[in-house]
């Protein structure tokens, strides 16, 4: 396996991996954490072999290895995560595309211009009102609803059409 | 609708943990390789040392053997003395005794050698002993071993040859 290869392989699947472990772990950076583990040993264990066809779904075992590893470790901290985690015994089809779909979110939204992507995260995660946004961003309600416009476009535009379905999203 | 509701999920798991610069692909990569160099860069230490210690022990077994080597070759080759100047004193002789008295001893190195002793002690003093060298080697150890002080008394040769042509 050449660098080159895996270095494609690496940032097609770095993502959806890191959003796979995030539905578990519920931590972005040690979501991060545990994909950059993964690719280590994937580099170990293939760097002088050829890719295997298998391999997405290696990476996708090997993270969530990984990932129960550390949540047992925290255990006493966190049962109700480990209770979840331990009912999928291995990544299933669902939870990789559902992996894919994060991912191109995440991606679109790390593409959003800075002012566009506050509203959007404040309207989204933190379930303000466009007035609420407006009001502690100091700007216009029309404005905050232009900036959710053109967060959604491009969020819409992130999701490709897959495996005959068409996703829409709607606008409120 | 079923598809509308599982983007809608997919929303609000997503905005719910975002992070700035955290799960990119190419920051990854870049933090990915550095990892990654900076690994091989510690295995090749790592590795370099461990060659220049296997270096290192050779050379000092090499050396050290060598030098055992001379230092056994310094003393295997002694300063050759032709056989007619050395004295019977200063050739080497095996003697052997077990349980012998101090003065069979003497007599016996005296007639060997070629020489005189004197200085025996008074007290009775039993010998076992089995030696190769020199007549001053000897007394040494004998000396050495009992305590005494026996001396060679110089300028005296009594060599058999010596004695034989004397009678």
């Amino acid at each position: 396996m050449s660098n080159k290869e895996f270095e494609l392989f690496f940032k097609r699947y770095y993502t959806p991996l890191g959003m796979y472990v995030m539905r578990i772990c519920r931590d972005a950076v040690e979501a991060e954490d545990i994909v950059q583990e993964t690719y280590s040993k994937a580099w170990e264990k293939f760097t002088d072999a050829p890719l295997p066809e298998y391999f997405r779904s290696y990476l996708y075992r090997i993270a969530h290895n990984l990932t129960i590893d550390r949540l047992r470790r925290r255990e006493a901290e966190n049962p109700d995560l480990i209770s979840e985690a331990i009912m999928a015994t291995e990544p299933t089809d669902e939870a990789i595309d559902t992996s894919e779909r994060d991912a191109a979110l995440w991606i679109a939204i790390s593409k959003l211009p800075q002012r566009c992507r506050e509203v959007f995260l404040f309207s989204k995660r933190d379930g303000l009102s466009n007035i609420e946004i407006a009001d502690e961003l100091g700007i216009s309600v029309k404005t905050v609803e232009n900036h959710m416009t053109k967060a959604f476009k491009s969020l819409r535009d992130s999701l490709e059409p897959s495996k005959g379905k068409v996703f829409f999203l709607s606008f409120l | 609708m079923a598809h509308k509701k599982e983007i809608e999920e997919n929303l609000k798991f997503v905005a719910r943990f975002y992070r700035d610069d955290t799960l990119l692909p190419r920051e990854g990569w870049k933090q990915f390789k550095a990892l990654h160099s900076l690994s091989n860069l510690r295995r090749n230490i790592a590795a370099a040392a461990i060659g220049i210690a296997i270096l290192a022990t050779a050379a000092s077994f090499y050396y050290l053997s060598s030098s055992a080597d001379r230092a056994v070759t310094n003393e295997e080759i002694p300063v050759p003395v032709p056989a007619q100047t050395m004295s019977p004193s200063q050739r080497s002789n095996k003697i052997k005794f077990h349980d012998a008295s101090l003065k069979e001893v003497i007599t016996e190195i005296e007639r060997l050698y070629g020489v005189k002793v004197a200085n025996l002690p008074e007290k009775e003093i039993r010998v076992t002993i089995s030696y190769e060298g020199t007549a001053e080697d000897v007394i040494d150890t004998l000396n050495g071993l009992f305590d005494i002080d026996l001396k060679i008394e110089p300028a005296t040769d009594l060599s058999p040859e010596k004695q034989t042509e004397e009678k």
